[in-house]
C-alpha cells in the first residue's frame, strides 16, 4: 500500500488521470481486506506525514465500512487495542508537532468510532484530553471529571487543545449529518453529557483565549501553552462548533439546564469578543448562526445581544467596508445576521418597531442597499438588504390598524423604492451587447435581483400606490439626456408594477403620460436612434404590458407600434416584439383596425423575421381585419394576407440570411429551425395563425342567446366564397403530402389551422362547409399520419363544435365515424399481431376521440342498421387497449371509454331517452355481451395486476358499473372472485382469503359508486399484491 | 390551517433567501395588492444545453388546507406540451404524489428543481398526456422540434 500511496502522490502521476484512477481503486481493493486495520496501524506509526494521512484514512475507512462484518463491537479485547493504539498516536502526532491534515483525519476516524453503538465510548472528548494532559493512554475507566481535568493545574499545549476541539468538531459533524440525535439507539443521557464535557471545553477555551488577548483573566486551573498565532485557530475550531452543540442547552430539563449557564457566559463572552479585531472575524458567523438556528435560546441566554451586535465596533466597520464595496465573508455574515433578526419579527404589527435595537436592524439594512457595486455581480449585500426590506414591507402592508408609525413605515418605503431603482439600474457597459462585459452567470445574477427587485416593488405599490409611478416619472423625466441606464431601470420598474396601473387609471395616466412625453421615451421609439438593446427590450416589454393605457390615451399607439414593428427586424428582440404587438392590437382592435392600411404595408416589409414571430405578427393583424364591422370589409385584408403568404414562400428558397446586428444573444434557438423549416409548413403555420388572429376577441362575452348568425354563408356562398375557395387551393398542396412518412410538424399546422376554423362561432374564410371541414379531417384521419393523436384530438374539436347530427348533416358524421372504424379495425389488427411491419404508437387517441364523441354521435350509431356491429369493434378495441401490459395510458384511456359509456346507459341519460327503441335494445345488448368480460377483466387489474396510477380510473369504471348496471354487475362480481374462474391471479388468491375477497365485493356493493369505494379498492389491490408491498407512509 | 399558513410563511422566506437562479415563486396577488399564502404564482427556466433552454414556464401551485401533510399541486399555465403533464396543465411527479414521494419535508424549492428535472427527463413510466407522450416515445426528432416551438412561445424575459 505504501508504494501505492507514493504513486498516487507522484507529481508524474498528476496529469494521467487513468493512472490515478487505477491506483485509487488498488487502494481501495487493498482498504478493504481483513489485514488493513494492521497495514492502517503500520500507515499511522510511520514518521511520514503522507503515509500517516493514509493510515487515518484506510483505519476511518475500515471503522464505517467493515466494523460490523469484523465484528469489532463485540470483541472488548479488541475494542479496547484499537482505541488505546488510536489515542496513543494521536496524542503523540497533536503534541508533538502541528500537522493539522493528519490530526483532522485521526480526528475523523475517533468519531466515526464514537458513531458505533456497540463502541460504549462514552466519554470521548474527556478521554482524549485526560490522554492529552498525561501525554500516554489512560483507560476510560480511570478518566476523571471534566472539571477535575479543566482544573489541574497543569498546562497544555495549543495544538493538543486544538486536537481535543477538533474531535468534538468531527463528532458534531458526524452527529448533525446522520442524525444520530434523534436515533433512538443513541442514549439520549450519554449525548447531554457528550455535550456537558463539550461545553465546558468550549468555556474554557474561550476564555483562555480571552486572557491571551488581554480582555479577561484566565480561570484557575489549566493553562494553555499558545504557539505562536496560534490562539485565533483555537478560537476558530470553537466559534465553528458553538451552534451545533447548543442543541443541546435548549433544553430545560438537566444536565442542559446547568449548561446553560455556561452557554449565557459563551455568549456574552462571544459579544465582547466582537470588539477585538482579531476575534470578531470568527465571532459574527457564530453569532449568525445562533440567530438563525436558536434566536429563542440567545435571547434568554442574552437579551440585549441585538443591541449590542448592531452597535459593536465591528458592525461599524462591516458597514463601512460594505458601503464601500468590500464584501468580505464576515460582513456579509453580519447582513445574514440583521436578515435573521427580521426573519424572527412578528412585522405584521407595529409592535417590533418599538424596539429600538430592532429598528438599528433596518435601518442599517436600508442602509446597505446603497452599496457600491453592481447588484449580486459585485454587490453581495443587497440581496439580503432588499430581501429585509421586503419582508418589512409585506408586513406593514397587513397591519390592521392606524399607528404612530405609519409616516415612518411610509417614509422608509419610499426611500427604499429610490435606492432599489438605483440597484436596478444596469451599469451603462452593460446596456449594449457591443460593450458589454458580464458573462451569463453575471447576468443571471443580476436578473435574479431583477426578480426580487420586482416583487419588492408590487409589494410597495401596494402601500404607496400612484405616488410611486409619480416618482418614477419624475426620474424618467430628470434623466439626463445620455443616460440610458437610469430610464431603463425605471421603465424596467414600470413594467414590474403594470399590473397595478389599470386599477387606478386616472391617478397614474398622467405619470405614464410624462413618461410617454419624455424625450429619452421618445427617443427610444425614434426610427432614427439606435438605442442600447436592453432600453429596446425593455420598452418592447412595457409596451406589451400597457395596452389599456395606450387605448385610453391612443396618441402614443402608432409610434409605439411603429417603434415594435422596427424591433422585429432585429433577431433578438423579433419574439418579444412580435408579442408585443399581437397584444397591442388583439386588446385593442377596434381602435387600431382604422389603421390596418398601414399594418398591410408594413407587413409586406416582414421577410426576414423568423416564421414564429411573422404568425405572431399575422395573427396580430388578422385580429384587426376580425374587428372590421362588415364582411364585405374584410375580403380585401384578407386577400391581402393570403398574397403576402404566397409571397413569403416564393422567397423561401433564396431567402438571405436573417438580420443578426444589435442583439443580445448570439446562438438563438430560433436560427436553425427556421431555416431548416418546409415551404408548405411554413404556409400551413403563417395560415393558422390568421386564421387564429381571425377567432373572437378574448374579453368578448359569448351571448348564449343569440339567434343563429345572418352571415353564416358569405365566405361560403356569398361575397368572401373567393377568399374561401384560395384558402383552400393553398392547403391542396399541404395536404397531398400529410401522410407521407415523418411530417409530424406539417400534419400539427393542419390541425392547427382547422382548429381555428372549429372554434370559430362567427364566420370566416377559415370556417369551411361542413362537408368540406369533414373531408379534410377525414384525409388525415389514417394509420399512416405520423401525428394521429393530434389529428384525433382536432376532431374531437369538430365534434364538439358541431351541432348533433340532423338527417341533412348525417353523411358527415357517417364518413367521420367510418373513418374511425377503418382505423379502429386497422389498429386492433397491429396491436393483435405486432409482428407486422407498421408499428402503432398512438393507440389511445381513438378512444379519446370516442369518449368525447359519444354525446353527439351516440344516437347516430346507437341507431345505425350496424349499430352492434360498430360498436362491437370499438368495444373490442378497448378491450384489447385494457388488457394491455406495456403502457398505462392506453388502459386508463379503455377504462376511461367503458366508464363513459356506462354513463350513458343511465335511464335519465340523453341516450336511454331517446324515442327510438333501437338505442336502449341495442345498449342492452352490447351490456349483456361485454359486461362479464368487462368486469372481470377490471377485478383482475384491481386485485394487483394494475400499475398504482391506474387503480383510480380503474375503480371510477367499477363505481360506475356498480352505479349504474348493479344487477348486472352482482352476480359478475361474484362469480370473479371465486378461484375456479380463473379472473384472478394465483398470487391475488394465495395473498387474500375467500372471505376477504368476499368482504370487498360485499362493500364496493354497498358503497353503490361512491368516492370511497376508492379506499376500499386500494386496500383490496394492496392485499392481493401480497404483504410485502405497501404504500409509503 | 395555521401550520400551512405558517410553513408557506417559512417556505416564502427561505426562498427570498436562496433560491435557484432563473427561477421566481411568489404568492399570487389580487389586483388590490393583497396576497394569497395558498397560491403561488412560479416560473422554471429550462435547464441550461437542454431544448428547453431560453424558456421560462409558469406554473400555479395550489397548496391544500392540510399541506405540508399533503403535497401542492402544480398546474403548468397555460398547459405545458410535455409527457409528464395532464392536459390540463398538473404536472404528474412522484414528489407530488401524497401515496408515492411526497414527504412533509420536501421544499417549494426541491418541487421546482424536480419539476425542472422533469421538463428534459421525462418519465415514460407515467405518462400524463397522450401527445407529447407518443412522440417522445416514436419521434425524438420531431419531439425536440415541438420542444422548440414551445420554448419560443414561452420565453425568458
Amino acid at each position: 500500500m505504501e508504494q501505492l500511496i507514493r504513486d498516487l502522490n507522484s507529481p508524474q502521476n498528476q496529469g494521467r488521470p487513468h493512472v490515478i484512477n487505477k491506483i485509487q481503486r488498488q487502494i481501495q481493493a487493498l482498504q478493504r481486506e481483513p489485514t488493513a486495520w494492521q497495514a492502517g496501524f503500520d500507515l499511522l506509526n510511520s514518521d511520514d506525514r503522507l503515509l500517516q494521512f493514509y493510515g487515518a484514512l484506510t483505519l476511518e475507512q475500515k471503522v464505517n465500512t467493515d466494523w460490523e462484518t469484523d465484528r469489532i463491537g463485540q470483541n472488548r479485547d479488541q475494542l479496547s487495542q484499537l482505541l488505546q493504539q488510536l489515542i496513543t498516536r494521536y496524542v503523540t502526532i497533536a503534541t508533538s508537532t502541528e500537522s493539522e491534515v493528519v490530526v483532522s483525519k485521526l480526528s475523523s476516524t475517533l468519531a466515526a468510532i464514537f458513531g458505533k453503538p456497540d463502541a460504549a465510548w462514552a466519554q470521548p472528548c474527556r478521554h482524549v484530553l485526560a490522554c492529552m494532559l498525561a501525554r500516554q493512554y489512560l483507560p476510560q475507566d480511570r478518566v476523571p471529571s471534566m472539571a477535575e481535568l479543566l482544573g489541574a493545574d497543569t498546562t497544555i499545549s495549543s495544538y493538543a487543545l486544538k486536537a481535543v476541539l477538533r474531535l468534538s468538531l468531527a463528532i458534531s459533524e458526524g452527529l448533525g449529518s446522520s442524525s444520530l440525535i434523534q436515533t433512538s439507539h443513541r442514549n439520549q443521557v450519554q449525548l447531554s453529557n457528550l455535550a456537558s464535557d463539550v461545553w465546558h471545553l468550549l468555556y474554557f477555551t474561550l476564555v483562555a483565549f480571552s486572557a491571551q488577548v488581554g480582555m479577561q483573566s484566565s480561570l484557575p486551573g489549566l493553562r494553555v501553552q499558545f504557539a505562536e498565532h496560534y490562539a485565533v485557530k483555537l478560537l476558530t475550531e470553537t466559534m465553528q462548533q458553538i451552534p451545533f452543540w447548543a442543541i443541546f442547552v435548549d433544553n430545560e430539563q438537566p444536565p442542559a439546564h446547568a449548561l446553560f449557564e455556561i452557554f449565557s457566559d459563551a455568549v456574552s463572552l462571544t459579544i465582547r469578543l466582537l470588539q477585538h479585531p482579531a476575534a470578531a472575524n470568527d465571532c459574527m458567523p457564530c453569532l449568525t448562526s445562533l440567530q438563525t438556528y436558536q434566536p429563542r435560546l440567545l435571547t434568554r441566554a442574552y437579551p440585549e445581544y441585538r443591541g449590542q451586535i448592531v452597535d459593536s465596533d465591528a458592525a461599524s466597520r462591516w458597514k463601512s467596508e460594505l458601503l464601500q464595496g468590500d464584501f468580505s465573508p464576515e460582513a456579509n455574515s453580519f447582513v445574514e445576521f440583521l436578515e435573521a433578526v427580521v426573519h424572527q419579527l412578528d412585522t405584521t404589527t407595529d409592535e417590533y418597531v418599538k424596539a429600538g435595537d430592532v429598528l438599528r436592524c433596518v435601518e442599517i439594512a436600508q442602509s446597505l442597499l446603497r452599496c457600491k457595486g453592481a447588484a449580486m455581480v459585485e454587490d453581495e449585500a443587497c440581496q439580503a438588504a432588499l430581501d429585509i426590506m421586503t419582508t418589512i414591507a409585506e408586513g406593514y402592508s397587513d397591519w390592521s390598524e392606524p399607528s404612530q408609525f405609519d409616516e415612518g413605515m411610509t417614509n422608509l418605503i419610499q426611500d427604499v423604492c429610490l435606492s432599489t431603482l438605483i440597484k436596478v439600474q444596469y451599469p451603462p457597459e452593460e446596456l449594449d451587447k457591443s460593450t458589454a462585459m458580464w458573462d451569463e452567470d453575471d447576468n443571471t445574477r443580476f436578473e435574479d435581483f431583477r426578480f426580487q427587485a420586482n416583487d419588492f416593488f408590487q409589494t410597495a405599490f401596494g402601500i404607496l400606490g400612484p405616488p410611486l409611478i409619480e416618482n418614477l416619472a419624475r426620474s424618467v423625466s430628470s434623466a439626463s439626456e445620455s443616460n440610458w441606464a437610469e430610464f431603463e431601470a425605471a421603465i424596467w420598474v414600470l413594467g414590474s408594477v403594470s399590473d397595478a396601473l389599470s386599477n387606478e387609471p386616472e391617478r397614474c395616466d398622467p405619470s405614464l403620460n410624462q413618461i410617454f412625453s419624455s424625450s429619452l421615451w421618445l427617443r427610444a421609439i425614434s426610427a432614427s436612434e439606435e438605442i442600447p438593446n436592453r432600453v429596446r427590450k425593455s420598452v418592447i416589454t412595457l409596451l406589451a404590458e400597457t395596452t389599456s393605457y395606450l387605448q385610453r390615451n391612443s396618441q402614443h399607439l402608432i409610434g409605439s407600434l411603429d417603434f415594435l414593428f422596427r424591433s422585429l427586424q432585429i433577431r433578438a428582440h423579433s419574439n418579444h416584439a412580435a408579442k408585443a404587438i399581437y397584444n397591442l392590437c388583439d386588446s385593442q382592435r377596434s381602435f387600431l383596425m382604422q389603421a390596418l392600411p398601414q399594418f398591410l404595408q408594413t407587413l409586406t416589409t416582414l421577410e426576414d423575421i423568423p416564421l414564429h414571430s411573422g404568425c405572431k405578427v399575422l395573427s396580430a393583424v388578422s385580429a384587426l381585419v376580425q374587428a372590421l364591422p362588415s364582411e364585405t370589409d374584410k375580403i380585401e385584408p384578407l386577400q391581402k394576407m393570403l398574397q403576402l403568404i404566397r409571397n413569403l414562400e416564393a422567397r423561401h428558397i433564396t431567402r438571405p440570411p436573417l438580420t443578426q446586428g444589435n442583439e443580445t444573444h448570439t446562438s438563438s434557438p430560433q436560427t436553425q429551425d427556421d431555416e431548416t423549416s418546409s415551404p408548405l409548413f411554413e404556409r400551413l403555420s403563417m395560415l393558422a395563425a390568421v386564421a387564429r388572429g381571425l377567432q373572437g376577441a378574448a374579453d368578448t362575452p359569448i351571448d348564449l342567446e343569440a339567434t343563429k348568425n345572418t352571415g353564416a354563408t358569405f365566405w361560403t356562398d356569398g361575397a368572401g366564397r373567393q377568399t374561401q375557395q384560395l384558402v383552400l387551393q393553398m392547403l391542396a398542396e399541404p395536404w397531398s403530402r400529410l401522410l407521407e412518412p415523418g411530417q409530424v410538424d406539417l400534419v400539427s399546422a393542419a390541425c392547427e389551422l382547422l382548429k381555428a376554423g372549429f372554434k370559430e362561432d362567427h364566420p370566416t374564410p377559415f370556417k369551411f362547409p361542413l362537408h368540406i371541414s369533414t373531408e379534410l379531417l377525414c384525409a388525415l384521419i389514417d394509420i399512416q399520419n405520423a401525428n394521429l393523436d393530434q389529428t384525433m384530438n382536432t376532431s374531437s374539436c369538430y365534434v364538439s363544435s358541431e351541432p348533433t347530427p340532423t338527417p341533412e348533416t348525417s353523411p358527415q358524421a357517417e364518413s367521420l365515424i367510418s373513418r374511425v372504424l377503418e382505423i379502429t379495425k386497422e389498429a386492433t389488427k397491429l396491436l393483435t399481431y405486432p409482428a407486422t411491419s407498421t408499428t402503432f404508437s398512438a393507440p389511445t387517441c381513438i378512444l379519446d376521440f370516442l369518449i368525447r364523441s359519444l354525446p353527439k354521435y351516440g344516437i347516430h350509431i346507437l341507431t345505425h342498421p350496424s349499430a352492434i356491429d360498430i360498436m362491437s369493434t370499438f368495444i373490442d378495441y378497448a378491450i384489447l387497449l385494457l388488457q394491455s401490459t406495456t403502457d398505462t395510458l392506453p388502459r386508463r384511456s379503455a377504462a376511461a371509454f367503458f366508464t363513459s359509456f356506462l354513463d350513458y346507459t343511465d335511464p335519465a341519460s340523453t341516450l336511454m331517452s331517446n324515442p327510438n327503441p333501437a338505442v336502449a335494445t341495442n345498449i342492452d345488448a352490447l351490456l349483456s355481451r361485454y359486461s362479464p368480460t368487462v368486469l372481470a377483466l377490471t377485478l383482475h387489474l384491481l386485485a394487483g395486476e394494475c400499475a398504482r396510477s391506474e387503480i383510480d380510473s380503474l375503480t371510477l369504471l367499477l363505481r360506475t358499473y356498480i352505479s349504474k348496471q348493479p344487477l348486472r354487475a352482482k352476480p359478475i362480481l361474484a362469480a370473479a372472485v371465486r378461484p375456479e374462474n380463473g379472473v384472478l391471479t394465483p398470487k391475488a388468491l394465495s395473498a387474500t382469503k375467500p372471505e376477504q375477497r368476499a368482504r370487498f365485493i360485499a362493500q364496493i356493493e354497498s358503497l353503490r359508486g361512491a368516492r370511497k369505494t376508492n379506499d376500499v379498492v386500494r386496500d383490496f389491490w394492496v392485499a392481493c399484491r401480497g404483504g410485502q408491498f405497501g404504500y409509503v407512509t | 390551517m395555521s401550520l400551512c399558513i405558517n410553513r408557506l410563511q417559512e417556505e416564502r422566506k427561505q426562498w427570498r433567501k436562496d433560491h435557484p437562479f432563473g427561477f421566481f415563486a411568489k404568492p399570487a396577488r389580487s389586483a388590490n395588492g393583497v396576497t394569497d399564502l395558498k397560491v403561488w404564482e412560479v416560473g422554471i427556466p429550462g435547464r441550461a444545453n437542454t431544448i428547453w433552454a431560453g424558456g421560462l414556464f409558469k406554473l400555479t401551485i395550489s397548496f391544500p388546507d392540510e399541506y405540508p401533510t399533503k403535497p401542492p399541486k402544480c398546474k403548468f399555465t397555460p398547459p405545458l406540451f410535455h409527457p409528464n403533464v395532464y392536459p390540463s396543465g398538473t404536472v404528474c411527479l412522484s414528489i407530488l404524489n401524497e401515496e408515492e414521494g411526497w414527504k412533509p419535508a420536501i421544499t417549494i424549492k426541491q418541487i421546482l428543481l424536480g419539476i425542472q428535472d422533469l421538463l428534459n427527463d421525462p418519465n415514460p413510466d407515467s405518462p400524463a398526456q397522450a401527445e407529447a407522450y407518443n412522440l417522445f416515445k416514436k419521434d425524438k426528432v420531431a419531439y425536440e422540434r415541438k420542444i422548440k416551438s414551445v420554448v419560443k412561445d414561452n420565453p425568458a424575459p
